[in-house]
């Protein structure tokens, strides 16, 4: 089924947590509905597979982006979590996926997403004494003046 | 061979005592150099034959056919900065080395080259070998402690289990063949095999021998010790430059020394017809060395308590039983003999 | 002395960065008891080059070459993945011909990185001679492409739109004489490593991964299908032609380190047979589909997965109308997979450990990014 197909079959379980991105192509859910909604497309709509988890540095918002993929068929749904930038706050799904452990942790490193539930949130491609946030739009990616990284 | 030394030392007026001590030194250096040539030939030997299983070329720019590598990179080492890291365990440390070395050394007096080259012709000369070569599991252990380094202590831990375990199968399949002669002396074991070579009466224990020796010798696929893809260096990880030469010329002398012992035991020594004795001696040594490098560079490294299972479980219960089998047919071949006409 | 007065003391070891069978700058902290681990901890960035920071600044055929720094084994594949989340993001139309050869070159990529994982279990496990036989056929691989297009290693060949340079006219009987030979060698290999009982010794029962473990900590490709999930991208949702070959997906059942190991081996065959195919049924006509000269995506998302050599290798691609992304994501296998090492170290001896790490197969290049 297409995601449009998918977003009407579940709307009436989430009501207006739940909506649908203007291309037609993801679920919009709330951070708060995201392990509910991802728990029933694992087990009732068998997508097995996290096969994406990553970040947006949107204009106004932090996009977290899932995706999830079903063994048999191969389809493809994705799921948009929308963080506040002021907070930085998103739940943890490695209780459903162990795979979201590594990837949780680089979102971390890269933009500074505070992940709630997850065992061991420290920083994992950059070194852990680094103070910035690589992938938001506000680091300008720039030589560094030598005296400062000594 | 000391009577022509005598003799030509006291043409140059030098007798009694310091004669004696002049000969001694003689064969000293005589025997040092003998082992260092034939090392550095056995290298060399490894090195492409190495080369010739895995379809390279191997060493061939320096001498013809790269004969002179190895005395290049023995010169090498010998100019290479010594590093002793701060933290070791300083005499352990440093004497380790000396310690793996001499033994090596210790083993060839005894060893019969060819038709009466040997010598110190040893009444005890089987026991002398293998006490002297299970001396070299302390140096291991030295190095492995002395380095203060988690790798050398592990290296050294696995010596301990590995070397001390093999030693017994070793030992044992050498007793079938001291019960058929009656004599632990090397030359006797040789003249005895005048008409048949040990190893078609023994075929067990040569095989029991061949495992074990390898195991001895820290070589693959028993080289646990010196682990490289595991365990960085091994015991020998903290050592640079000549310490670490004495290392690895230590394990190529005792592969050689090795390779002599079995060659005495189950082929006949340097018995052979038309050649002299001593080609006959040195090419079945080195038939002998070639299979061992032939096993090294095919198999595949095995693990550390699958190899005890195959010592305790395998190896010693089959040892054993050669021995049992051995003393039956030596006690029962009169019979059987009789019984046959 | 009694026994139960003794105590022992755990001790932590730290394999890597400079380790000879870490495969790459790669390091693991292990606390053992003796020669036993109690636990095991992944520390990676050692490689970590800001590829998808440096995304945003570059334009998108200039990306391209950063590509192939990411799985380095297997150049040719990475290629393909980006230009065609790129060609899918802008529905550009890609000519037969240049399908067909990015087909060939991917699976003789596949087959190269394949060698080197068989190879380094071969010499992780001391046998150094078959690493030296898996190397020599790679070789002949790497001069089939510097033949094509110059490079062994870095092969950047897939440009959006199509494939950057033709097969030359000797390229034909070289594969031929190279396809020849290497069942052959294929055969000596097996004899030497696969059928060879300490081999199998030390790695049947190593490791070993059920399917369940497998989805959960996200493994994909070889490491997927020796653990009894039948999934290959190629088959149920085929990209770039895939469709119109012949060939098998293996699947194992045990999910233990000579699974993963020998399941690489079939995968080879299996790569040779889609080779053959290509061989015989390439098209004529032209390299370079209809391109514009500036490449501006209209703005939006896409995301494209291919069937990598290490597994599902996937780019996420969001674009806001400009010459340069706005977002480029780069999903790795191999970063995923790595996951699963500390949770199945745990209780095994060093040396399995070893022979665990290599048949993950993860390459640095791609973890770190």
């Amino acid at each position: 089924m297409t995601i449009t197909e998918l977003f009407n079959l579940l709307v009436p379980v989430y009501n207006d947590k739940l909506t649908l991105s203007t291309d037609s192509n993801s679920l919009i859910i709330t951070p708060d509905q995201l392990i509910a909604l991802l728990t029933t497309l694992k087990t009732h709509h068998e997508f097995a597979l996290l096969t994406l988890l990553t970040a947006v540095d949107q204009p106004d918002h932090y996009q977290m982006v899932y995706q999830l993929m079903s063994i048999k068929s191969a389809d493809v749904v994705s799921v948009h979590v929308h963080v506040n930038k002021s907070t930085l706050k998103a739940p943890s799904i490695v209780s459903l996926w162990s795979a979201a452990n590594v990837q949780e942790r680089e979102v971390y490193d890269m933009f500074g997403i505070i992940f709630d539930g997850h065992p061991h949130l420290t920083r994992i491609l950059n070194p852990d004494d680094y103070t910035e946030f690589p992938l938001r739009k506000t680091f300008i990616l720039q030589s560094v003046d030598r005296q400062r990284l000594s | 061979m000391t009577i022509i030394l005598l003799y030509l030392l006291s043409l140059l007026h030098i007798t009694g005592l310091l004669a004696e001590v002049v000969v001694i030194l003689f064969y000293f250096v005589f025997i040092l150099l003998f082992i260092i040539i034939n090392v550095m030939f056995i290298v060399w030997l490894e090195r492409k034959m190495s080369a010739f299983f895995q379809e390279r070329v191997g060493p061939n720019r320096v001498g013809p056919f790269g004969l002179l590598q190895s005395v290049v990179d023995a010169v090498k080492l010998l100019g290479k900065e010594i590093i002793h890291p701060k933290a070791t365990d300083k005499w352990v440390y440093l004497l380790a080395p000396a310690i793996c070395f001499v033994p090596a050394l210790l083993l060839y007096p005894i060893l019969p080259f060819g038709k009466g080259l040997v010598l110190v012709n040893l009444n005890i000369g089987l026991l002398y070998f293998v006490a002297i070569s299970s001396t070299t599991t302390i140096s291991i252990i030295m190095a492995g402690w002395g380095s203060n380094n988690k790798y050398s202590l592990l290296g050294g831990m696995r010596t301990v289990a590995q070397m001390i375990s093999y030693e017994i199968p070793l030992i044992f399949s050498m007793l079938g063949i001291i019960m058929l002669v009656g004599s632990l002396n090397l030359v006797d074991i040789i003249n005895a095999q005048e008409k048949l070579w040990f190893i078609s009466v023994q075929p067990l224990a040569f095989i029991i021998f061949l495992v074990a020796s390898i195991a001895e010798l820290n070589r693959a696929p028993f080289d646990l010790p010196e682990a490289e893809q595991e365990l960085v260096a091994g015991y020998h990880t903290e050592y640079s430059g000549m310490q670490f030469a004495f290392f690895y010329l230590a394990e190529y002398a005792n592969l050689f020394s090795l390779s002599i012992l079995g060659v005495t035991l189950f082929l006949g020594g340097y018995q052979g017809p038309f050649f002299p004795s001593w080609i006959w001696f040195i090419g079945k040594v080195y038939i002998m060395i070639m299979v061992y490098m032939w096993i090294r560079w095919t198999l595949p490294r095995i693990r550390m308590d699958k190899m005890m299972k195959l010592n305790w479980k395998f190896l010693i219960p089959l040892s054993l039983f050669n021995i049992l089998a051995t003393g039956f047919m030596i006690k029962a071949w009169p019979t059987i003999q009789q019984w046959m006409r | 002395m009694r026994t139960d007065q003794l105590t022992t003391q755990e001790f932590s070891l730290n394999l890597g960065p400079q380790h000879p069978s870490t495969h790459g700058v790669y390091r693991v902290i292990l606390t053992l008891d003796g020669e036993k681990i109690v636990h095991a901890e992944n520390v990676i960035g050692y490689l970590h080059r800001g590829i998808e920071k440096l995304a945003e600044t570059l334009t998108y055929p200039q990306f391209a070459p950063y590509t192939d720094r990411l799985d380095y084994l297997a150049g040719v594949l990475n290629n393909i993945a980006y230009v065609q989340t790129v060609e899918k993001h802008m529905n550009l139309v890609v000519p037969e011909r240049a399908q067909y050869l990015r087909v060939l070159f991917g699976e003789l990529s596949r087959i190269a990185s394949h060698l080197v994982c068989v190879s380094s279990i071969a010499i992780d496990l001391n046998s150094i001679t078959g690493w030296m036989y898996a190397f020599a056929d790679r070789e002949k691989i790497l001069d089939l492409f510097e033949m094509t297009f110059g490079g062994r290693l870095t092969t950047n060949y897939a440009r959006i739109g199509g494939v950057s340079k033709d097969i030359p006219d000797t390229f034909m009987s070289k594969i031929r004489s190279f396809l020849d030979e290497f069942y052959g060698r294929l055969k000596d290999f097996n004899t030497l490593i696969s059928f060879n009982l300490i081999f199998q010794d030390r790695t049947k029962g190593v490791g070993i991964i059920s399917a369940d473990q497998a989805i959960d900590y996200g493994l994909t490709g070889a490491n997927l299908r020796a653990s009894g999930v039948n999934f290959d991208l190629r088959k149920k949702s085929p990209y770039g032609l895939y469709d119109r070959f012949d060939f098998d997906v293996p699947v194992l059942s045990t999910g233990d380190s000579y699974d993963r190991y020998y399941i690489r081996i079939l995968e080879i065959e299996q790569s040779l047979r889609i080779i053959e195919q290509v061989i015989k049924s390439l098209p004529d006509g032209p390299i370079m589909g209809d391109v514009p000269r500036i490449i501006k995506p209209l703005a939006g998302e896409t995301f494209h997965q291919i069937e990598g050599a290490k597994g599902l290798l996937g780019f996420y691609l969001v674009s806001d109308g400009g010459k340069t992304p706005y977002r480029l994501h780069i999903h790795s296998p191999s970063f995923v997979n790595i996951g699963i090492i500390p949770e199945i170290a745990k209780g095994m001896l060093i040396q399995d450990f070893i022979a665990l790490l290599a048949s993950i197969d993860f390459v640095l290049g791609e973890v770190d990014r």
